[in-house]
């Protein structure tokens, strides 16, 4: 290893230029160690600890600016300098063309343009900055969860005011305008409108309309508690509006968990007078009333963006439980079981998607009955310890137990890492349920950074003599910076099935443990 | 009170009105007139020195007053970099007019009046603490204190100064508890230029500290550092760095820093106050908070004991 430290004199940067300058050179190859900084007592001290101060360094006064470099050889130092001067000037990719600004009226002086706002602050917060971007005349989409639902009423009222739309509080995904913002998908734009109180929900029927070669007008995300009767699902009659006006709008898909009667009532009463078709899936609402209302019932949300599509595309219905055979379904499940133990008879489903995780629940009925959860179907199947699976269980990594303090796993995919090991330490499971989800803000690689965890977890099956089946669904397009094709080619090569979507994978998942607990 | 000064009639054109003036630089104005060089020329801001190595600063008044600084009404989109100077341009002052470049740039003095900076106010609650951090860390971004001080030990990068500042911290935080030590004493003076930066953080901490402890009226704390420090600032960090570490040892803090404070110890609009401050230089802001919030939490934990 050599050493070398410069000196510029008379010369100063921002500490964040600074910053990114050494991360700069640090990354380049052969640098172990490089810093950059102004020649103070104090910072001369630190870099003779690290044996990065030579004697001009030693010298050189406060208002000087000084370069350490330690490094595998002179060649790679050189090199390093030679880049230095543009890196001290470079702005970095995030902040090409960005500006930060600190103040909403800052931003808007900067782009009076600007009709739409992205509220993500804390929840506490959420209220004065989103009351404020209403003042201002912009719609909104606040991200921000944790909001009070008398605050949520409150926002959506202001809006609906104004003639202003309110996603959210706790909107993770829309599409608007073929803008995929928060967690949404690149979705091909088209002639099917989404409203959605769930985010993995709408998510996935976006992608599944881009695979059947159709698209979206808009996926208007409006948060997971716009249908609780406190707030009376005021976004979502709001964006049915805003869809039925829309020229570019053929249908409108309503995606949710069971909404309050009262909601419900509000909602069909207005799907009732809709000009244009709706296609609705209401996780667990009932499909009679929901059916009197005109409105074209779907079983799940491959079903709804099926259905949407066919009514978009004027195609005829073509449904089937799963894509392919019943036949080669059945053989499929056949090879995955025979290679288990006698003792694995168990399902996992390991879920980021709220929605997914409900659905499962709801389809593994039909196959293997009821599953233990976190955030269970029914109270009585509810884990006493979310960490501690019994039976059947499916657990939702996205519940806010898992992501108090941290990022969602979605972007951070840590808790979905330890609970493949976890429950891969029980024998008696036989198949993994799990989603992949992906977009722009998401994880930039969400199936790679499981994949050792579940080769590991089919390895210590295999040891003992068993084999562990995991089946998965990806959601996202190959518009998406992940790529649907790759990401999905990734987790097949491990070993992985994947179904094109969570209804298909939960219905495959349930036969097998279904058929594996026959085996037992 | 904010007071407009009129401008000499040459001058109307090109300058842009004051809109206030420090009581420190008005005694120096007042003492004798003043030569010197411009230092450092920013997109809000320009400093200069005189002969006898003091800084001064001419500011633009969104960015709120400095302690060593004058500050001018400018239009919006306008910028000091833009306005033909250099680094090195010889700088006179007296008591009617502030001559940048020989001519470049002028502002007219005569009128001045003298507007006090905010005072930091006494803590009257400690109920915003928890949410001032909660708004900080949902508002830094990288390159600052709080994650190495405050924020989650995962998002550590190793960086050798913030870690070092970190440790020094820690130190104080042991000598807010129990009294001045060598230890204590060796750690205030090591935070003084420590960090990457035009105003290291290590700077830039300090005067949260200083700016925290005044809230709290811990004339014992304010002590322990101030005397630490006495001596031991000029030259060994950068003449901004010094400027303002200098000034806050005196008790004088820029008005963004004070309104920050006062937001928190008597729980105003602490979100406005906190985006305010983060917009002060490119990590100062961050730093000062970190400061500030440091010795509230010290001062809390004290009382739990």
């Amino acid at each position: 290893m050599v050493s070398k430290s410069i000196v510029k004199k008379n010369t100063y940067y921002d500490s964040i230029q600074l910053l990114r300058t050494s991360e700069s050179l640090r990354s380049q190859e052969g640098i172990e160690q490089a810093l950059v900084a102004m020649a103070t007592d104090s910072n001369k001290r630190i870099l003779e600890d690290l044996g990065l101060l030579g004697d001009e360094a030693r010298a050189a006064a406060p208002g000087d600016m000084l370069v350490g470099i330690r490094a595998e050889s002179e060649a790679h130092i050189d090199a390093a300098i030679k880049q230095l001067d543009s890196l001290l000037k470079a702005r970095s990719k995030s902040r090409s063309g960005h500006r930060t600004h600190y103040s909403m009226s800052s931003a808007l002086r900067a782009m009076p343009d600007a009709n739409l706002c992205v509220v993500s602050v804390p929840g506490e917060h959420a209220l004065k900055v989103t009351k404020d971007a209403l003042e201002k005349g912009l719609h909104v989409l606040v991200y921000s969860d944790n909001v009070p639902l008398e605050q949520d009423r409150e926002l959506k009222e202001i809006a609906c005011e104004r003639g202003l739309l309110c996603m959210g509080p706790d909107c993770g995904v829309s599409n608007i305008n073929g803008v995929a913002f928060m967690t949404a998908s690149v979705a091909r734009r088209g002639s099917i409108g989404i409203v959605g109180a769930s985010g993995s929900g709408t998510q996935q029927i976006a992608v599944l309309c881009d695979k059947e070669g159709s698209g979206i007008s808009q996926a208007i995300g409006v948060g997971g508690k716009d249908l609780k009767e406190e707030v009376g699902g005021l976004s979502m009659l709001f964006g049915i509006d805003a869809l039925e006006d829309d020229d570019n709008t053929k249908v409108i898909v309503l995606v949710s968990r069971a909404p309050g009667s009262e909601t419900l009532n509000k909602i069909l009463d207005r799907v009732r007078e809709c000009a244009k078709p709706v296609v609705i899936y209401f996780i667990g609402g009932d499909k009679e009333i929901m059916a009197a209302s005109g409105a074209t019932i779907a079983d799940d949300l491959e079903d709804a963006a099926l259905k949407a599509v066919d009514i978009a595309e004027k195609r005829e219905a073509r449904r089937s439980i799963f894509g392919i055979a019943d036949a080669e379904i059945e053989a499929l499940v056949a090879s995955e079981v025979e290679k288990m133990s006698g003792k694995q008879r168990y399902l996992r489903g390991l879920f980021c998607g709220g929605t997914f995780c409900e659905e499962a629940m709801s389809l593994l009925q039909e196959s293997i009955g009821d599953t233990w959860s976190n955030a269970p179907l029914r109270d009585e199947l509810k884990l006493a310890n979310s960490l501690e699976c019994s039976e059947h269980s499916v657990i939702d990594l996205g519940d806010e137990e898992f992501t108090m303090g941290r990022a969602h796993p979605v972007i951070d995919p840590e808790p979905v890492r330890r609970a493949v090991l976890r429950e891969a330490e029980h024998d008696d499971v036989a198949v993994f349920l799990m989603d992949f989800i992906l977009g722009p803000a998401i994880h930039p690689d969400p199936a790679g950074a499981v994949i050792k965890e579940i080769i590991e977890a089919k390895r210590r099956f295999a040891e003992s003599g068993g084999y562990l089946s995991v089946v998965a669904s990806v959601c996202g397009t190959d518009g998406d910076p992940q790529n649907l094709t790759e990401q999905e080619a990734m987790l097949q090569d491990a070993g992985v099935v994947t179904m094109p979507s969570n209804a298909q994978a939960a219905r495959l998942a349930g036969l097998i443990a279904k058929a594996a607990s026959a085996c037992a | 009170m904010t007071t407009m000064i009129s401008l000499s009639p040459d001058v109307k054109e090109a300058c842009p009105p004051v809109a206030a003036i420090s009581p420190w630089c008005a005694d120096a104005f007042r003492q004798s007139s003043i030569e010197g060089r411009i230092t450092g020329l920013y997109q809000h801001a320009v400093n200069w020195q005189d002969m006898a190595g003091r800084l001064f600063c001419l500011v633009d008044s969104r960015m709120g007053s400095v302690p060593f600084g004058i500050s001018v009404d400018v239009p919006e989109g306008f910028s000091f970099l833009d306005c033909g100077l250099q680094t090195g341009d010889a700088v006179a002052v007296t008591t009617v007019a502030l001559n940048f470049g020989d001519g470049v740039f002028s502002l007219d003095l005569s009128g001045a009046t003298v507007q006090p900076a905010p005072g930091i106010r006494l803590l009257k609650t400690a109920d915003s603490i928890h949410e001032a951090m909660s708004i900080l860390q949902s508002s830094v971004s990288k390159g600052g204190l709080f994650d190495y001080v405050i924020g989650n030990a995962t998002s550590r990068d190793c960086d050798p100064f913030m870690e070092a500042i970190s440790k020094r911290l820690n130190t104080l935080r042991s000598g807010f508890r129990i009294g001045p030590q060598d230890e204590v004493i060796d750690a205030a003076r090591g935070l003084v230029g420590l960090g990457m930066g035009l105003t290291p953080s290590g700077d830039d901490v300090l005067v949260g500290l200083l700016a925290g402890m005044s809230s709290l009226g811990n004339e014992n704390a304010l002590k322990m550092i101030t005397t630490a420090l006495s001596g031991q600032v000029k030259g060994r960090t950068t003449d901004v760095g010094a400027a303002y570490l200098e000034n806050a040892m005196e008790g004088r803090f820029s008005e963004r820093l004070t309104d920050y404070v006062n937001a928190v110890v008597e729980g105003g609009n602490i979100l406005r106050a906190t985006e305010r401050l983060l917009a002060f230089g490119a990590s100062s802001g961050q730093d000062c908070a970190v400061g500030v919030l440091s010795a509230l939490r010290w001062n809390r934990e004290k009382k739990e004991r």
